[in-house]
């Protein structure tokens, strides 16, 4: 029997949903042991997700050993990798919606995994109930999902990813859509049951205080390990095999090191001495804003969703040439800020003044008409018409804000494509395109219009580290040139750095 | 559960070195409770939103309901059909019928008769008939037949006294039928009374030539027939016990007695009972109207088949609707599925998962739709008094039925299922499975029409199954080419719309996102939209038909024939008096006869020849361009005699009593005739006496109907009694007299009048013909055989030039290279000259569509020539404009008219629309018709939900580029509206390939005999382009419905209901 419940070694994965391909995960190595706790943190895009769908048998390496509980799941049939997970692996999604049946009970959503697997009915109710009663929730156990908080959803799908006793649970951004007190409560939940049980417990997130259950943080950076280090200790670098290590961008920046670097070896010390000069921090570098003009006010905005209020009283005046970034946890309310900027929800009380317009007393359609004229919008989701190339996606928004045919818009179009490093796929159709050229598609397509507002939610998401920076220089050299107002949701700190405010969203 | 925290995995997995401990998997049970875990899932799913389930469940059932009702109405059909067949037959033949014949046997009466009857129990459950009838025997003064049925009452109409009880050697109570009249008889021991007098109003009991008599055999004066009630008594008279006799025992056929469902089975009791009662008496004999039963069945399967067809096309059309209105559960589906996943669902229960939701909607559906067509079949049973209980039991319950029951779950099961796993992805390039299915479908398409010549033999013996699969495979081959097409054709209007506004541009880019999908909603449009087209196509083809076929039955308005009581219509009115029945109505005499012409083989043809006014050719209705490239007018035309075609003669005076001539003969003797055109238009004889030699002046009376009429001839016969002896000569195959000759001086024929003498005529100029020649001041020298008549008479108009005819093709065939033809009646040869070919002619059915048709007065006149009563029409075409037909349709009903058969295209075409089983089929295509159109607009309702719903990301972000909701529900609109465009315009094509496949498949009309003229694929243009507009019109007010809901509430909460990129 191997003590290892979790064994990555040199994997890679390259999504080929695009014609290129993206590489997710280059030549990751990691191990967990059984009974361990361990959270995988990392921003969006880093790979955590493609680490875990691949050690939990959802996904296959390009590359490399992954072996779950010592077994190979990349050898076995789609039919046996199904059994296995069904017996001894166990799930946790962010999205409590998703995860949670809306058509069976609490108590039905817990006894599932066990009628799965064959259990009679009276031991799945015994367990469902003991676990509903572990987190509280004994009282709620007929009730359905839909009827019971977020917080308290999320406790239910803790209950049903551990009901049949898995050997290994795999939590997905757990408390993701949590506010900051549930989520710690349900990081305590996951830790006291995994504890309880003997659960491995392998979480992946990009909040760290998700660190703060675990046994021990490994940190990902570009498909790679890049540190780890024990719950409260400092992280450190991890050395991959021929001795690569993966240098905080921070560091990188501070020390000067670009493209080359030299090293200097003292006794059990190695130092690295940058070719370049040290760049200067990100907030200093910016540009200081005077006085710039008005472009952007909230003032005592309120919005709920039904009886989950997001902002209450919230405000903010925000000036053009400025880079704006909106920090802040899932659910904090970073995605309803920008909506309401775009005036693509309203709020429920307070104004939105945008451009000098206040979007409460717009229309639908003068809404529409604002954001033609003076919004820039980058969703989460890259909504493009997929089976238009990269090029007429582009050039399709400028037609829709300033009409014309198309040859007056295509050079520059064009130009903002190959400015972030898409000129080989301008002629390719959207869905042709890996996620993160889709991303990077899109904000060409806002930064072309040249929108006074131009606003972004998460843009770098999907990207790598250097496509990230890429794009966060571009963002701030926008707003310096076109003298926009750039507002920014994000959780990238590599963007957060650049911004010139950082509004810090917290529920 | 006490496995314990921290296993490994299992032993099964290889590398893991420990069992889970506690393991469920291994318990008893196990197996039945993971099995049972899914249904428990979809069940507690369904309960919670049982809308969308119903909605696919209400899909199915009706889908399944048209599919199984399809089968069980194909029982009432065939049931109907047979009906139909049965009823055509005359009564005679529709009986099962046992006879014995022979002298008496040693047990006499009553143990043939209970043989008989057990064996005709076995047959039938109607009652038994019994009769006898003897062999003739003389009594009293001559001979005389009897017999005795038990169901004397129900065959006779009695004229006079009673119906006879008794009959034993005492006394013996006779009905008299007919022969010379007698009112008893007391001879040889025997005691008749005869006691009433009637006609025998059916032969059933006796069958087809029963109580022939000898006398009548031999154009002897007919003996009596008499006949007792007591068939018993009558067989057991002692004094005539040694006669020969004839027993028969019937059962009748009613038209409803005998099933469809049973007819197989009475075919096979029927051998065995033969065999049986051989067996046991080799003088019984059983006959059965086997040959018309077996037709009626083959008749009563293309019933069945026809209703399968319509049945299995709204079955495809209700399955697309099941799989589209499926589409709704794939989200939820989706999610549940991913959610399993992560719970630990195995392979198998994933799968089970899919055919659990599939199952859900697809079994309580057909389990509805099974109950609903039982239900609906049961109704239309007892509507048109077919027992309902035994319809449904051979309808549902045959191996093709379920068959089709396991073929609807089945199709259901799938369209479901492949809605459920459906990808909204690019098509795969190259040739995919469901190409190379389409392909197998096309192959079998073709090879289901290679098969069939449209006869109804070939329908017959087709399967059923592949029948009712016609419009399966023909939708699904089309669908698939449909979907292949698409994507190049959205690249192209792609194109070709960049010009144009940005949301129809944009439209068609939302389109190009799901192109499966766009082109499955397009081919369930398309199947609608087809279907609805084939309906009303081949509702009209029926239509015209029945309409087509009582035109070529009656081509003017009403057809007049000589009716029972034998008056023929010159008889009863003038042409003149025909004329007066209303304003514009128009008589037109028909001349019919039959001639031999050469042909192309050795055989000769023999056609109908039809002598129709040139005048009425115009008035033909329903007339087809197959018929003839020409129009009848132009037929007509061509037909139109040059110059007077009238046969000439000398006029008899008007107040004429009395003809005289003077004749002188030297030679054998001769029968003169005078043959007399009557002013009304008949022909008529007056015989003089027959000359035997010697001078002698002749006189004849004068008929009144005669004065004014014309001498046409004057016609030499053998006397009779040397036509007799000739006669006898030939039938006994020996040597005919060659000819008898002689020579015959005619003098003037003069006309004795009140007033005093008249000359009529000195014969002057007129020419002998049929061996007599002119030899100058009134002598004539003969040779009369039997072949010919002989007679002189005045040159006629078609003398020397030819009649100008229109032929069918095969009679055009053997004609002269120059168009001649000669025309043989038998006494006499008319050339004709071919003036047009026409392929049909109405009323020319009876010979096989070979005919020639000439302008009656032209015919008439060539004909007359030579045989003045062949040229006499006995049949009356009337036309009338439509607003006086009903009153001279009344006047016809009544006398004098109504001693004719008259026959009304209206009515006939109202008959055949008005049959039951025609009626139905209409009824089924029109229901179906409008099932299709409505199924359509719901499906485009949903699918335009669907489009705002399942394309709300891309949607949102246009919304986010600027778009506003105006253009925004234009994108939609035009998106929905190029959908059901293109889905129309292919099932255009999908209903016109859909009738000309069936117009191949079933030629048969709603009848379900083979229609002359042939059925002709008729299109509605008008009423279709109609039905496209109101649905165009329906399909716009509801898209902007749909469209203006779906379009409500904020931007951002439709936008997150998208399904995105990344799941």
């Amino acid at each position: 029997m191997t003590d290892l419940a979790v064994e990555l070694r040199d994997v890679f994965r390259i999504h080929l949903a695009g014609e290129q391909g993206a590489v997710a995960l280059q030549g990751l190595t990691l191990q967990v042991r059984r009974r361990e706790r361990c959270v995988i943190l990392g921003p969006s895009g880093s790979g955590k997700s493609t680490l875990l769908r691949i050690a939990a048998g959802f996904d296959r390496p390009s590359a490399g050993v992954a072996r779950t509980l010592g077994v190979d799941l990349g050898r076995l049939s789609r039919r046996r990798v199904a059994a296995f997970q069904a017996e001894h692996l166990g799930f946790l999604d962010q999205h409590y919606a998703r995860s949670l049946s809306p058509a069976l009970t609490c108590a039905q959503n817990v006894e599932l995994p066990l009628g799965l697997a064959g259990a009679t009915a009276r031991e799945t109710r015994r367990r469902a109930l003991e676990l509903l009663g572990r987190v509280g929730l004994e009282d709620r156990a007929d009730d359905l999902p839909a009827t019971l908080s977020g917080g308290e959803q999320q406790r239910v799908a803790v209950c049903a990813s551990l009901a049949h006793r898995p050997a290994i649970l795999f939590a997905d951004e757990p408390a993701g859509e949590l506010d900051a007190r549930t989520a710690a409560g349900v990081y305590d939940l996951l830790g006291e049951l995994a504890a309880r049980e003997g659960t491995t417990l392998v979480v992946v997130s990009h909040d760290a205080r998700a660190g703060e259950l675990a046994d021990r943080v490994v940190h990902v950076r570009d498909g790679r390990i890049s540190a780890e280090g024990a719950h409260g200790e400092a992280p450190r670098l991890v050395v991959g095999r021929g001795g690569w290590v993966r240098l905080p961008s921070e560091a990188r920046r501070q020390t000067g090191i670009g493209g080359r670097a030299g090293w200097v070896v003292r006794e059990r010390e190695l130092g690295l001495v940058g070719d370049e000069e040290p760049a200067p921090d990100a907030r200093e570098n910016a540009v200081p804003v005077h006085a710039g003009e008005l472009a952007v006010e909230l003032r005592g905005v309120e919005k709920s969703y039904g009886s989950r209020r997001v902002l209450r009283g919230f405000g903010a005046r925000l000036v053009r040439g400025e880079l704006v970034a909106l920090e802040g946890r899932s659910g904090s309310g970073k995605t309803t800020i920008l909506h309401l900027l775009a005036g693509l929800e309203r709020p429920d009380a307070g104004s939105v003044t945008v451009a000098g317009e206040e979007l409460t007393e717009l229309d639908r359609e003068q809404l529409a008409a604002h954001r033609r004229d003076h919004i820039g919008w980058v969703g989460q989701e890259p909504g493009l018409l997929p089976f238009a190339t990269a090029l007429e996606n582009s050039v399709l928004a400028l037609e829709l804000r300033d009409g014309g045919r198309r040859a007056e818009h295509e050079p520059r179009a064009r130009s903002w494509l190959e400015r972030l490093g898409l000129a080989d796929c301008v002629d390719r159709a959207a869905d042709r395109l890996s996620a993160g050229e889709r991303q990077r598609v899109a904000i060409a397509r806002a930064l072309a219009r040249g929108p006074q507002v131009l606003l972004l939610d998460e843009p770098t998401a999907r990207l790598d580290e250097a496509s990230a920076e890429l794009v966060g220089e571009l963002l701030l050299t926008a707003t310096r040139a076109s003298n926009a107002l750039v507002v920014c949701a994000t959780h990238d700190r590599g963007v957060a750095e650049r911004a010139d405010r950082v509004l810090a969203l917290e529920r | 559960m006490s496995r314990s925290g921290g296993g490994g995995a299992a032993g099964a997995f290889g590398a893991a070195p420990e069992a889970a401990a506690g393991n469920v998997a291994g318990r008893s049970g196990t197996a039945w409770r993971r099995l049972r875990a899914i249904p428990a899932v979809t069940w507690r799913r369904v309960r919670s939103r049982p809308g969308r389930t119903l909605l696919v469940a209400v899909g199915v059932a009706v889908a399944v309901a048209f599919l199984i009702g399809a089968a069980g109405g194909s029982v009432v059909s065939e049931e109907l059909a047979l009906r139909h067949a049965l009823a055509a037959l005359p009564p005679a033949e529709r009986v099962v019928r046992v006879s014995w014949s022979g002298q008496v046997n040693p047990g006499g009466y009553a143990p043939l008769d209970r043989r008989a009857r057990g064996a005709l129990r076995s047959l039938s459950g109607e009652p038994v008939d019994a009769s006898v009838e003897l062999a003739n025997v003389r009594l009293g003064t001559g001979l005389v037949k009897l017999g005795a049925t038990n169901a004397l009452g129900s065959v006779v109409q009695l004229r006079s006294g009673r119906l006879p009880r008794r009959c034993d050697d005492t006394r013996c109570e006779v009905l008299q039928i007919s022969g010379r009249r007698v009112t008893a008889i007391d001879d040889f021991g025997v005691h008749l009374a005869v006691v009433g007098r009637g006609t025998l109003t059916s032969l059933v009991p006796f069958g087809q030539g029963g109580l022939a008599t000898e006398s009548a055999a031999g154009g002897q004066r007919p003996e009596p027939v008499l006949l007792s009630s007591d068939v018993h008594g009558l067989a057991a008279l002692k004094p005539l016990i040694e006669l020969n006799r004839n027993y028969s025992w019937n059962a009748a056929l009613a038209p409803g007695g005998v099933h469809a469902w049973a007819v197989d089975r009475l075919l096979r009791t029927e051998g065995q009972v033969e065999t049986s009662l051989t067996s046991a008496d080799g003088l019984y004999s059983l006959t059965a109207p086997d040959e018309a039963l077996a037709d009626a069945k083959s008749q009563s399967t293309t019933a069945s088949h026809r209703v399968l067809l319509v049945g299995g096309s709204a079955a495809v059309l209700l399955l697309a609707f099941a799989g589209i209105t499926a589409g709704a559960l794939r989200r939820d589906a989706r999610a549940e599925l991913r959610r399993l996943q992560t719970r630990g669902a195995t392979r198998a229960q994933q799968h089970g998962f899919v055919l659990s939701e599939a199952g859900a909607a697809v079994l309580p559906g057909a389990l509805a739709g099974i109950a609903l067509a039982g239900l609906a079949d049961g109704l239309i049973a007892r509507d048109v008094h077919v027992p309902a209980g035994a319809a449904l039991r051979h309808g549902l319950l045959t191996p093709t039925a379920l068959a089709l029951w396991l073929l609807g779950v089945a199709g259901a099961m799938i369209a479901v299922v492949l809605s459920l796993r459906a990808t909204d992805g690019r098509p795969a390039k190259g040739v995919r499975p469901i190409d190379m299915a389409a392909v197998g479908a096309a192959v079998a398409l073709g090879l289901l029409l290679a098969r069939a010549d449209g006869s109804s033999q070939s329908l017959g013996n087709g399967p059923a199954l592949a029948l009712a699969a016609t419009p399966l495979l023909a939708s699904f081959a089309f669908c698939v080419l449909l979907g292949r097409l698409l994507e190049p054709g959205l690249r192209t209007a792609l194109r070709a719309a960049r010009s144009g506004p940005s949301t129809l541009l944009l439209a068609l880019l939302t389109m190009q996102r799901s192109p499966s999908r766009t082109a499955g909603v397009i081919g369930f449009l398309a199947v609608s939209a087809g279907l609805a087209m084939f309906a009303l196509s081949y509702r009209s083809t029926l239509s015209t038909s029945s309409s087509e076929r009582a035109a070529y039955q009656v081509p003017l308005d009403y057809t007049l024939t000589v009716g029972p009581s034998l008056v023929q219509p010159r008889d009863v009115a003038s042409l003149a008096g025909y004329r007066a029945l209303g304003p514009s109505v128009g008589a037109f005499p028909i001349l019919r006869q039959a001639a031999e012409v050469p042909s192309s083989g050795t055989t000769p043809a023999t056609p109908t020849v039809l002598g129709v006014p040139a005048a009425a050719f115009p008035l033909l209705h329903g007339w087809r361009s197959d018929f003839s490239s020409e129009s009848p007018a132009t037929l007509g035309r061509l037909l139109r005699p040059a110059g007077p075609v009238r046969l000439r003669g000398a006029t008899i005076p008007a107040d004429a009593q009395t003809l005289e001539l003077p004749l002188r003969l030297e030679g054998a003797a001769v029968q003169p005739f005078l043959a007399v055109l009557t002013p009304s238009g008949d022909a008529d004889e007056l015989a003089l006496p027959v000359l035997t030699g010697g001078a002698t002046v002749e006189r004849v009376a004068v008929p009144a109907a005669d004065r004014g009429g014309r001498i046409v001839a004057l016609q030499l016969d053998l006397p009779s009694a040397v036509q007799r002896s000739e006669a006898h000569q030939q039938a006994e195959h020996r040597s005919v007299t060659s000819g008898f000759a002689g020579t015959l001086r005619v003098g003037a024929l003069t006309a004795i009048t009140a007033g005093g003498r008249a000359p009529v005529s000195s014969f002057s100029g007129w020419t002998g013909v049929g061996g007599v020649e002119t030899a100058g001041r009134g002598r004539l020298d003969y040779s009369i055989t039997t072949a010919e008549t002989a007679m002189l008479r005045p040159h006629q108009p078609f003398d020397e030039r030819a009649l100008p005819v229109v032929a069918s093709p095969d009679v055009a065939a053997g004609a002269h290279p120059d168009g001649t033809l000669p025309l043989d009646f038998g006494d006499q040869i008319v050339q004709a000259r071919i003036v047009a070919v026409a392929r049909r002619f109405p009323t020319t059915e009876d010979s096989n569509e070979s005919f020639v048709v000439a302008d009656e007065a032209s015919l008439a006149s060539a004909l007359g020539a030579t045989n003045l009563a062949e040229s006499i029409p006995d049949e009356l075409w009337l036309s009338a404009p439509p607003a006086v037909s009903p009153a001279v349709a009344a006047k016809l009903a009544e006398p004098p008219f109504a001693t004719l058969a008259t026959s009304s295209r209206a009515a006939i075409a109202a008959s055949l629309q008005q049959e039951p089983l025609a009626r139905g089929i209409v009824v089924s295509l029109l229901t179906a018709a409008v099932a299709a159109v409505a199924l359509a607009l719901v499906g485009l309702a949903l699918v335009t939900a669907g489009f705002v719903r399942d394309d709300g990301d891309t949607l949102f972000d246009l919304e986010t580029q600027g778009v506003g909701p105006r253009a925004l529900r234009a994108t939609v609109r035009w998106r929905a509206l190029g959908v059901a465009a293109l889905g129309l315009a292919a099932g255009v094509v999908l209903g016109v390939l859909m009738v000309a496949i069936t117009e191949r498949l079933l030629a048969l009309d709603a009848t379900l005999t083979l229609p002359d003229p042939p059925l002709r694929r008729v299109i509605p243009w008008l009423t279709i382009g109609g039905c496209v507009c109101v649905f165009a019109v329906a399909a716009w007010a509801l898209i902007e419905l749909v469209v203006r809901v779906a379009h409500r509430g904020s931007a951002a909460g439709r936008g997150l209901t998208g399904e995105g990129w990344s799941s």
